[in-house]
C-alpha cells in the first residue's frame, strides 16, 4: 500500500519534471515564444537548478551542507575550456569533470562523519576561496584573471549552435531533476538517510556511513560539474568572476529559500537567485539588499523553504490527516514467529564467547573483567543499577569502543574485537536500542526493507518480501507507511525489533527492551523473546530491572561498579546478598 | 639580507588582528551556538562611521571608540533582530542568515559611503628602528592594543560576576537557566564584545589595506582559520591560533608561493582538522547529556 | 477572574508548590506526565520515587520551572508560575538540582557556589560571608578546594557541591532530581544529612530518585510515580518499607504486592 503511494508519488513528480522541460523546450525552441534574452535567462535558471539541486538533496540526504559547490562547477566550466580546446568532443569533456570533481567530493565526504556539520560548512567555504585563488592563478589552465573562451561543443563530429544549446541545457537540467529525485526516493535516498538519522542504528544494520557519506558528496559533486560544463558552453567565456564566494553563497541561499529536499523548491529557489539580480541590474547594491533581506525573512518566517512551508499551510486544507494507525491483534504472533524463524537460514550454533573484558575512561574503571558467554539459543541478562557499565559493555559488544589487551570477544568463531562494527549483522548479531533509535525520515517498510537489504535470505526472496514478511508477523503491516514520530513509544519499539529480524540474527541484542513499555506491551515482548529462543536464537537482554528477565532468563549476570558481582540462574540471582546490596545500598540501613 | 625578522614582525602584527576577530567569533559561538560570519562587516561598517567622523573633522580618537561601539551595538541590534527570533538549535539556519547578513552590510557600506577605496589613517603615525628593523608606530600599536583588549576580555571573563556567568552560559545553556543567569542579556552581552572586537580589527587593518567594503574578506578567512587550529570552544585557541596564522601566512606569502597563499592556510586547516578534529588547543570537552 | 478578596485569604497558607492535573508530552507521542495533583507543603520533605521512564526528571524540571508543562496548572506560593525561556524560578526562592547535577565542569568549585547565587543582589564582601557561612557544614573536601576545577572533583564531591549551589541562593524550596544517581551509599547519606540540615534551617524539600533506600529514613512524605501518572501518596509511615524498596528493585508496583508476599 505505503509503497504504491510511493510509486505513484514518484511517477507524478517524473512526469512533473518532464512537462516543466518540455514546456521550457518548447517555449525557447520550436514555438519561439521567447526572445534571446529570455532564452539565456531560462537556461541559466535551468543550469544554476541543477547546481541547486545538488546542494540541496545533499543537505537533505546527508546533513552535509557544502558551501564549497561552485569549485565543482568551476571544475566543469575549465574541463569545458581547456579539454575543448584541446579538441575532446563534450562526453569526454562531462566524463572528466565528473570523475575529477567526484574524486575531490568523495574524499571531502569521507570527513564528513568526523566533523559537526558547521565545520564542514566552513571547510568546503575554505574550498570555495582556494577554489577561486587556483582559478585566478593557474594560468597555464584556466587563463588566469583574463579567463578563457569555451569553443563549441562537439557531439559526433556536430558542432552545437547556441540554440542547441540552450536546448542540451533544459534537456541536462530535466534529466538530472529526474534522476536525482529517483534516487533521492530510492535505495541510495534511503541509505544516506539512514545514516543521516541514526548512525549507531545504521551501523547495526550493517551500512558504512563514511561510505555512505562520501558517495553522497561525490554524486552531489559530479552533478555540480555537469551544471559547470553546460554554462561554459552556454557563456563561450569564462573567468573567475563566476565563481566568486557570492555565487558559491547563492546556492545555498536557493537551497534554503526553496526548501531543503525538494526538488520543485530547488527550481523555484533557483529562479529566486537568477531573476531577481536581472529584474534590477542597474542598482547592484539595493538589489543585493533587497536579496539579503528576502533571504533573512524566509528564514524567519517560512523556516522550512517556501515549497514545504506551502504545502505544510495547504495540506491540511485538502486531506484530512489519518489518525496513526493502531497495530493489529497480536493473537498467534509467538507461535507464528517462532515457525518463521525456523525456516530462515541463520546458523543456530554460534556462541557469543566475552573473556576478560576490561574498560577504561580516563581514571574512571568502566568495565572490569567481564566475562560472560551466550551459548546457542539462550536468554542470557545482564543486569545492574544506572552506571554499572552496561551502556560500555554494549559498546564493546557493538565494537564502538576498545577494551583493554587480552580481552576476547567472539561470535561463533568471528573475532569481533578486529571487525568494524557494521561487520555485526553480518555475523548473525542483532541489536535494538533503549530509545527505539529509528530512522526518523523513513517509513516503517522503508526501515525494516533496508535493514532485510544486506542479510542473508532464502535463494529468491527480495528484501522486500522479507521486509513484508517481518512486518506482517509483528503485526506492523497497517502502519508501514508511517514515519516513527507518527507512532507511540510502544509502536517504535517493536518497529526496532523488526528491523533486527529483517537483518537475519542468530543473537540479538536487546538494551532496555522493557523500559517505556506498558504492561500489554511488555507481556507481548515477553512472548516474543520465548519465541526467539524456541526458534533456536540467543538473546541478549541488556536491563536494569530484575523482574522482568527473571522469569525469562536462562541465565543472569550481575553488574555493578564495572564488574560482575554475580553470576547464576534466576533463582540464584535472586537469593543473592550481593546483588541485594548493589541494589539496595547497605541493608542493615534500610531494615 | 635577512629578511625572516621583518616577515615575522608582519606576521605576529596582522596574527594580532585575526586573533581579535577570532576570539570574537568564539565569544558569540559559546554563548549563542552562532557562527556569525558577518562579524567582519560589522568592523567594517563601525570603521565607515568612523571616517565619516573623521571627514567631519573629528578627532581620530573619538572616531575610534565610535568605530568599535557602533560595530558592538550593530551585533547586538542584528542579535536581537534577527538571531533571537530565529530559536535555539538553528545552528546552520544562523550561519546562512549570517552570510546573507553580510551581503547586506557590504551592499550597505558600498551604497553609504561608495565602492572607492578610501585611505585611513594610522592611529599612530611614524617609524622606529628596532634591533637595526625599521617598524611602523601603527604596527607596534596594532600589536599592543589587540593584546590590551584581550587582557581585558581575560580579566573581565575571569573576576567579574558577568563575566563568569557568561563563561557558565557558554558551557552549559541548561546548567545556566538552572541558577537563573538571563540567556537573552548574555547574548546580547557576547555579541556586543564580538562585534566590538570586529570593528577594533578593522580599525587597525584599515590603514594599511585602505578603506573597502570588503576590507575583512582576506582577514576573516584566517580568522576562521586560527578557529579551526585553536578549536571553536576555546577563548584562548582562537587567540593563539590567530597569531600562529598570521605567522603562517606571511612565512608561506614569502617563503613558498605569494600567489597560493589562501591554498596553503587551508592546507594547513585541512591537516588539522585530520589530526585534531577539535582544534589543537581544544578545551577539555564533556559531552552534552 | 479570580476575586481579591478570596486570594487575599488564600496567600498566607498558600504551599510553596502546588500542581494541579499536570500533564506533559513530548511531541506527538510520548506523554511523560499525566494528571498530576501534588501539593508541597511548607517546611515537609517529600520524596519522590518512580522507576526509568516514569516521568521523574521532567516532573523535576516542571516544578524548577525548566519547563512548561502541556496541560494543568502550577502555583509556586499561591501564584500562577510563569514559564519563561530565560530563567528558573530561583526569583521565587525555588531552586532546581537537576539530574546529573549539571554543575560548571571548566569553572571552579568557588565559582560554581557564587553562580548559584547569581540572582541574588549583594556586594562581593556579603557574598563571601554567606558563602562561608552555607559551606560550613560542608566536608573540608570541598570547604578548603574552592579554587579547584569542579570537573576534577570526584562523583559524591560533585554531587555536595551542586547541593550547596543551591542552598547559596537562599532558597524556600529545593528540589533534587536524582541526587543519588551513580553514588556510594555512604555518599548518599552524605547528600541527605546536609539536606537535613537544610530543612531545619526552615527550607523545604522535594527529592526525586529512582530508589528510596537511603532516602526513607529523611523524608516526611512520600509520593510514587508510575509512567507519568502518581499512583500512591503519603506519610513516610503509611507504606511498608519493603513495598517502596521493591519499587527500584522490580521497576513497577503492581507487582509489588507478590514480592512483598513472598518476602514476608
Amino acid at each position: 500500500m505505503a509503497q504504491a503511494r510511493r510509486l505513484l508519488a514518484a511517477r507524478w513528480r517524473v512526469a512533473a519534471a518532464l512537462a516543466v522541460g518540455i514546456l521550457a523546450y518548447l517555449a525557447t525552441g520550436p514555438l519561439l515564444l521567447t526572445d534571446r534574452y529570455e532564452n539565456f535567462v531560462i537556461t541559466t535558471v535551468a543550469i544554476y537548478a541543477i547546481v541547486t539541486i545538488s546542494v540541496s538533496e545533499l543537505a537533505a540526504l546527508s546533513g552535509i551542507w557544502s558551501v564549497g559547490h561552485m569549485s565543482f562547477v568551476a571544475v566543469g566550466a575549465y574541463s569545458a575550456a581547456y579539454l575543448g580546446g584541446h579538441g575532446y568532443p563534450l562526453p569526454v569533456i562531462v566524463l572528466v569533470a565528473m570523475l575529477v570533481a567526484a574524486a575531490i567530493g568523495f574524499l571531502l565526504g569521507l570527513t564528513a562523519g568526523r566533523f559537526e556539520i558547521l565545520y564542514l560548512a566552513i571547510l568546503t567555504l575554505a574550498l570555495a576561496l582556494v577554489a577561486g585563488e587556483v582559478v585566478g592563478r593557474w594560468v597555464a589552465v584556466t587563463g588566469g584573471d583574463q579567463g578563457a573562451s569555451v569553443p563549441p561543443a562537439i557531439i559526433l563530429g556536430h558542432r552545437l549552435t547556441l540554440d542547441e544549446i540552450t536546448s542540451l541545457a533544459i534537456l541536462t537540467a530535466t534529466a538530472v531533476f529526474i534522476v536525482v529525485d529517483l534516487a533521492a526516493q530510492g535505495g541510495p535516498g534511503r541509505r544516506w538517510l539512514a545514516v543521516k538519522n541514526q548512525r549507531t542504528a545504521a551501523v547495526a544494520i550493517g551500512l558504512n556511513p563514511a561510505l555512505a557519506n562520501a558517495s553522497a558528496f561525490a554524486a552531489s559533486a559530479a552533478i555540480a560539474a555537469v551544471a559547470g560544463v553546460v554554462l561554459a558552453l552556454q557563456i563561450g567565456y569564462i573567468s573567475p568572476d563566476f565563481f566568486s564566494l557570492t555565487s558559491a553563497i547563492n546556492f545555498i541561499v536557493a537551497a534554503v529559500v526553496g526548501g531543503v529536499g525538494s526538488t520543485a523548491g530547488s527550481l523555484l529557489g533557483t529562479a529566486f537567485i537568477v531573476v531577481l539580480p536581472e529584474l534590477a541590474r542597474s542598482t547592484k547594491d539595493l538589489q543585493v539588499i533587497v536579496f539579503g533581506v528576502l533571504t533573512i525573512a524566509v528564514l524567519l518566517f517560512v523556516p522550512e523553504g517556501i515549497v514545504p512551508g506551502t504545502f505544510r499551510r495547504i495540506t491540511p486544507l485538502l486531506i484530512r490527516r489519518r489518525r496513526p494507525t493502531i497495530v493489529d491483534s497480536d493473537t498467534g504472533l509467538a507461535s507464528e514467529l517462532e515457525e518463521w524463524l525456523k525456516g530462515r537460514p541463520v546458523a543456530r550454533d554460534a556462541e557469543l564467547v566475552v573473556e576478560k573484558v576490561s574498560v577504561r575512561f580516563g581514571g574512571l574503571i568502566a568495565n572490569q573483567n567481564v566475562s560472560l558467554r551466550i551459548p546457542p539459543g539462550n536468554v542470557v541478562a545482564l543486569i545492574g543499577p544506572n552506571g554499572a557499565g552496561k551502556t560500555t559493555f554494549l559498546n564493546v559488544l557493538g565494537g564502538f569502543v576498545r577494551p583493554l589487551k587480552g580481552a576476547v570477544v567472539s561470535f561463533g568463531g568471528h573475532d569481533l574485537l578486529r571487525a568494524s562494527p557494521r561487520r555485526r549483522p553480518g555475523v548473525g548479531i542483532g541489536r535494538t536500542f533503549q530509545h527505539a533509535e529509528l530512522f526518523g525520515e523513513l517509513t516503517v517498510e522503508e526501515t525494516v526493507r533496508l535493514a532485510a537489504a544486506g542479510a542473508r535470505r532464502p535463494a529468491g526472496e527480495s528484501a522486500a518480501v522479507s521486509a513484508a514478511a517481518v512486518l506482517d508477523l509483528l503485526r506492523l503491516t497497517r502502519v508501514a507507511g508511517e514515519r516513527p514520530d507518527a507512532l507511540p513509544f510502544g509502536v517504535q519499539k517493536r518497529v526496532d525489533i523488526a528491523r533486527a529480524l529483517a537483518t537475519g540474527p542468530s543473537l540479538v541484542v536487546m538494551d532496555e527492551p522493557f523500559s517505556g513499555l506498558d504492561l500489554n506491551e511488555q507481556q507481548q515482548l515477553h512472548e516474543l523473546i520465548l519465541a526467539f529462543r524456541r526458534a533456536g536464537i540467543s538473546v541478549l537482554l541488556v536491563d536494569h530491572a530484575i523482574q522482568e528477565v527473571l522469569s525469562l532468563a536462562d541465565r543472569v549476570c550481575v553488574l555493578d561498579y564495572g564488574r560482575l558481582i554475580a553470576e547464576g540462574t534466576p533463582v540464584e540471582i535472586q537469593s543473592s546478598a550481593a546483588v541485594q546490596e548493589a541494589y539496595f545500598g547497605r541493608k542493615e540501613k534500610s531494615a | 639580507m635577512n629578511e625572516l625578522p621583518a616577515v615575522l614582525v608582519s606576521g605576529v602584527v596582522s596574527g594580532a588582528t585575526y586573533a581579535l576577530l577570532g576570539l570574537g567569533i568564539v565569544i558569540i559561538f559559546r554563548s549563542t551556538d552562532v557562527v556569525n560570519f558577518a562579524i567582519g562587516d560589522f568592523g567594517t561598517f563601525g570603521v565607515y562611521v568612523a571616517f565619516a567622523l573623521l571627514t567631519r573633522g573629528l578627532p581620530l580618537l573619538i572616531a575610534a571608540i565610535a568605530a568599535v561601539g557602533v560595530a558592538g551595538l550593530l551585533g547586538v541590534a542584528t542579535e536581537r533582530a534577527v538571531v533571537r527570533p530565529l530559536g535555539p538549535g538553528k545552528t546552520f539556519a544562523a550561519l546562512v542568515l549570517t552570510l546573507a547578513l553580510s551581503l547586506i552590510l557590504v551592499s550597505l557600506a558600498g551604497q553609504l559611503f561608495g565602492h572607492q577605496p578610501e585611505p585611513f589613517p594610522a592611529l599612530v603615525p611614524g617609524h622606529v628602528a628596532i634591533l637595526g628593523l625599521v617598524v611602523a608606530w601603527q604596527k607596534i600599536a596594532t600589536a599592543a592594543l589587540a593584546v590590551v583588549a584581550m587582557a581585558v576580555i581575560a580579566f573581565f571573563m575571569r573576576f567579574t560576576r558577568l563575566g563568569v556567568a557568561m563563561r557558565a552560559a557558554a558551557e552549559d545553556h541548561y546548567a545556566a537557566r538552572v541558577v537563573g543567569i538571563n540567556r537573552g542579556l548574555v547574548a546580547a552581552i557576547a555579541w556586543f564584545i564580538g562585534c566590538a572586537l570586529a570593528g577594533l580589527a578593522a580599525l587597525l587593518l584599515a590603514p594599511d589595506a585602505t578603506l573597502t567594503v570588503t576590507l575583512m574578506v582576506a582577514p576573516l578567512f584566517r580568522a576562521f582559520a586560527g578557529v579551526f587550529l585553536g578549536g571553536l570552544e576555546s577563548m584562548i585557541g582562537a587567540a593563539v591560533g590567530g597569531f600562529a596564522i598570521g605567522v603562517l601566512d606571511d612565512l608561506a606569502g614569502r617563503y613558498v608561493s605569494a600567489s597560493f597563499r589562501d591554498t596553503f592556510v587551508f592546507a594547513i586547516i585541512v591537516l588539522v582538522l585530520f589530526l585534531r578534529p577539535a582544534g589543537l588547543l581544544a578545551a577539555q570537552h564533556r559531552q552534552r547529556v | 477572574m479570580r476575586e481579591a478578596g478570596e486570594s487575599a485569604a488564600t496567600v498566607p497558607a498558600a504551599p510553596p508548590l502546588r500542581l494541579r492535573a499536570v500533564g506533559h508530552r513530548y511531541g506527538a507521542g510520548v506523554v511523560a506526565l499525566r494528571d498530576i495533583d501534588l501539593d508541597v507543603e511548607a517546611g515537609t520533605f517529600t520524596l519522590i520515587l518512580g522507576a526509568n521512564g516514569a516521568g521523574k526528571t521532567t516532573l523535576a524540571n516542571v516544578m524548577g520551572g525548566m519547563l512548561k508543562p502541556s496541560s494543568g496548572s502550577v502555583e509556586a506560593f499561591g501564584a500562577p508560575v510563569r514559564y519563561t525561556e530565560n530563567r528558573a524560578l530561583n526569583h521565587l526562592g525555588i531552586v532546581l538540582v537537576p539530574e546529573r547535577r549539571r554543575l560548571f565542569y571548566r569553572l571552579t568549585v568557588r565559582e560554581n557556589v557564587m553562580l548559584g547565587a547569581y540572582s541574588i543582589k549583594e556586594s562581593r564582601k556579603q557574598l563571601d560571608e554567606r558563602m562561608r557561612a552555607v559551606l560550613q557544614p560542608f566536608p573540608s573536601s570541598i570547604r578548603d578546594r574552592l579554587d579547584v576545577v569542579a570537573g576534577s572533583l570526584s562523583g559524591g564531591e560533585q554531587q555536595l557541591l551542586a547541593v550547596a549551589r543551591a542552598l547559596i541562593a537562599k532558597p524556600r524550596l529545593v528540589i533534587l532530581d536524582e541526587p543519588s544517581l551513580g553514588l556510594a551509599p555512604r555518599a548518599i547519606e552524605a547528600v541527605y544529612d546536609l539536606l537535613a540540615g537544610a530543612r531545619e534551617q526552615g527550607a523545604t524539600l522535594v527529592v526525586i530518585e529512582q530508589s528510596g533506600a537511603v532516602a526513607l529514613q529523611y523524608v516526611s512524605h512520600i509520593a510514587i510515580l508510575e509512567r507519568g501518572r502518581e499512583i500512591y501518596r503519603g506519610t513516610v509511615g503509611s507504606i511498608s518499607q519493603e513495598q517502596i524498596l521493591a519499587i527500584g528493585y522490580v521497576g513497577h508496583v503492581e507487582s509489588v504486592e507478590t514480592t512483598s508476599g513472598e518476602a514476608s
